[in-house]
């Protein structure tokens, strides 16, 4: 995850690309330390190292940071959220906000900013969960 | 959790009952310790930290 991501990155600079999508698709993890989230720290690395190249002109970085995926928060990788027993376990007040992003919006987004050379940073959006029950 | 809930019912029909497992300061507790545990089976710890 962290040299290959490297050596993509390295490539790309060698062939002039202009911007590197990062291998984010996740929520915002900038404010966490090594450690705090074992799965985020390549991407911390990752961050850290196009912070680098960025700073020094060789490549612009992208960050999509669509939160976590909807069919697995809201799927089987949530042992906690339990449709068919309609129960759903959880922890802190229960009014805590979860960024969430289905899989094909996350492609759409991607896809749309791929194509926007202007797209660069750390890119997000947000939408309360009854705009989505709304829209049914 | 608890806008899942409303929306759940109102789309579904069906009440989503809401089981409170404590803070998150007992979550971070709780994930940490799997983690520590068993490192080499993510899918025991990862859930955790997405919540």
């Amino acid at each position: 995850m962290t040299g290959g991501q490297k050596t993509l990155i390295d490539a790309c600079i060698d062939e002039k690309v202009a911007r590197y999508v990062a291998s984010d698709w996740s929520f915002d993890y900038r404010g966490l330390e090594l450690g705090d989230h074992p799965s985020k720290d390549p991407m911390i690395h990752i961050n850290a190292y196009l912070e680098e190249k960025e700073n020094s002109g060789k490549i612009k970085a992208v960050h999509i940071l669509n939160g976590s995926f909807m069919e697995a928060v809201m799927g089987p990788f949530n042992p906690f959220f339990q449709p068919k027993a309609q129960v759903y376990r959880y922890w802190g007040t229960g009014d805590e906000p979860m960024e969430m992003t289905t899989y094909a919006d996350a492609a759409a987004f991607t896809a749309e900013i791929a194509a926007d050379p202007s797209a660069v940073g750390f890119l997000n959006g947000e939408l309360s969960f009854q705009f989505f029950s709304d829209y049914r | 959790m608890k806008q899942v809930a409303e929306v759940y019912e109102r789309v579904y029909g069906e009440k989503l009952e809401l089981e409170r497992l404590g803070s998150m300061d007992d979550l971070k507790s709780k994930m940490t310790a799997i983690f520590q545990e068993v490192p080499e089976e993510p899918y025991q710890w990862m859930p955790m930290y997405y919540l």
